[in-house]
């Protein structure tokens, strides 16, 4: 691997915006070409890149990654494979698939996959909260206490903020096991 | 209440707060019990995504950059989306409404929508929904209920238990900017309680398509009995389409369409102040909230 592409994983394990920004410009184009050839769109695109940047980063910040090859043939190829997943799920509906698009990957970034497509599963379903209920959320998942959620929520008092956490959770998760998703990942 | 107890004690196993003991017969109920198993790695999935601070903000720029070079997502996502629909419409109102003003300068009255005139016993100062960001709530009015809610077939309220009477502060918070309307529109609502019966009437505008149900929830103003779940009322909404009533459509091309509602139940409530929340039947989040106040005989 080169030193500018060792810059790329740098940048992703760091959150380096302006580096991250460079691995859009020089990748996203090729993506964009893969998914929209095979029966995506640009919005399917957008997501399967992002997912597959994030199985990068989640397996070199826990310095999983052993790279033989190139960033960028590492990058098509886990978005080969997220493409490759998600087409073969939406065959059953609506789509068919003239060739296969999956690459070789061997089992841990299989694994990866597969964790981040959970992962995005509760993402999407977070987004479908009402505001109140994701900022209540992203507190008490970042463990602020229940005075600070109390406070900056501007709840009258602890009790009521312990409800409504309890409340919003218990949505999130019966949104969560309505997505036809939850069982198909197997969480 | 014992689902509450579930998630408290599945997130105590979780973050270590268990005892010993208890971490133990947790354990043993976890190999016999695959329900549960997958609950608790939910739980633990959503700490791991949501709790991870430098994933997180690695997804903010992510979805930042990802509109930049493939495009935005469409313009209607979830409710997030129609919040924002709701506000361009609530402000293209808002202009046009001052623009209208300025050329006619109706009174105040001539301002109103006209569903009012079409549910009866509409109160004098029905509550309309206002733009968000702003410090009222969407159809929820700022204080205590009005006089005119009141049972006025009953007698003085000076023979009931002042406690009955004492304002919420659970339900006063909500109506203090926690309550939105989630894109839907309630207007000239009104709740009483006549003769025995609990009488609510109102339109909501919502999407043709939404095919949630609404229904009313009727708490009483003790704020245990809301954290223990005791409603004294639950009961659905049966929503007749208004025809008479022009749909609005949407900037993302959606209509939201209007429904009449009423509901007529029979009550043996004390005399008290009740709180009722609109909600979707399923997730009871209040989308309008209003209160009733039932006085003594």
């Amino acid at each position: 691997m080169s030193l500018e592409e060792d810059q790329y994983l740098k940048a992703l394990r760091r959150g380096d915006g302006k580096g991250v920004e460079r691995i859009y410009e020089e990748f996203a184009p090729a993506i964009f070409r893969l998914v929209t050839r095979n029966g995506g769109s640009g919005e399917d695109a957008r997501d399967v890149f992002q997912s597959a940047l994030l199985v990068i980063f989640q397996q070199c910040r826990e310095e999983k990654l052993q790279l033989s090859g190139s960033f960028g043939g590492l990058l098509y190829g886990v978005c080969r494979n997220i493409w490759g997943n998600r087409l073969q799920k939406k065959s059953f509906r609506e789509v068919s698939i003239s060739e296969d698009i999956k690459h070789h990957l061997e089992e841990p970034w299989q694994n990866g996959i597969e964790e981040e497509e959970k992962r995005k599963l509760l993402r999407d379903k977070m987004k479908e909260l009402g505001a109140d209920c994701q900022r209540l959320l992203q507190l008490f998942f970042a463990r602020e206490s229940l005075e600070d959620i109390r406070r900056k929520m501007g709840y009258s008092s602890i009790n009521y903020a312990t409800k409504r956490k309890f409340v919003c959770k218990e949505k999130l998760i019966e949104l969560i096991r309505r997505d036809r998703r939850y069982q198909e990942l197997k969480f | 209440m014992e689902e509450n107890r579930r998630q408290r004690f599945i997130e105590q196993y979780l973050s270590g707060e268990l005892s010993a003991g208890e971490r133990e017969r947790f354990r043993q109920e976890m190999e016999s019990d695959e329900e549960l198993r997958a609950e608790v790695a939910l739980h633990r999935m959503l700490q791991e995504e949501f709790g991870d601070r430098p994933r997180q903000e690695l997804i903010q720029k992510l979805d930042t950059l990802g509109e930049q070079y493939f495009g935005p997502p469409p313009p209607s996502v979830g409710r997030k989306g129609w919040r924002l629909i709701l506000a361009v419409i609530l402000v293209v109102l808002a202009g046009s409404g001052v623009i209208w003003l300025s050329l006619s300068s109706p009174a105040p009255e001539e301002a109103r929508p006209d569903t009012e005139e079409r549910i009866p016993h509409a109160p004098e100062a029905p509550v309309f929904p206002e733009p968000p960001n702003t410090s009222r709530q969407e159809g929820v009015p700022a204080q205590p209920a009005p006089p005119e809610h009141e049972d006025r077939t009953s007698g003085p309220v000076a023979q009931a238990n002042p406690a009955d009477f004492a304002p919420n502060p659970y339900f006063e918070g909500l109506m203090n900017g926690t309550v939105r309307g989630e894109g839907l529109r309630f207007s000239a609502v009104n709740a009483r309680v006549e003769n025995g019966q609990f009488i609510l009437q109102g339109q909501v505008r919502k999407p043709a398509a939404e095919e949630r149900s609404l229904a009313v929830f009727v708490y009483s103003n003790k704020e245990q009995d809301y954290i223990d779940g005791n409603v004294l009322l639950r009961f659905p909404l049966n929503l007749q389409p208004d025809m008479e009533v022009e749909p609005v459509l949407t900037p993302a091309g959606e209509e939201l369409q209007a429904f009449d509602f009423t509901v007529a139940e029979r009550v043996t409530w004390r005399p008290g102040l009740y709180y009722y929340f609109l909600a979707w039947e399923q997730e009871e989040e209040p989308l309008y909230i209003g209160t009733v106040r039932l006085s003594a005989d």
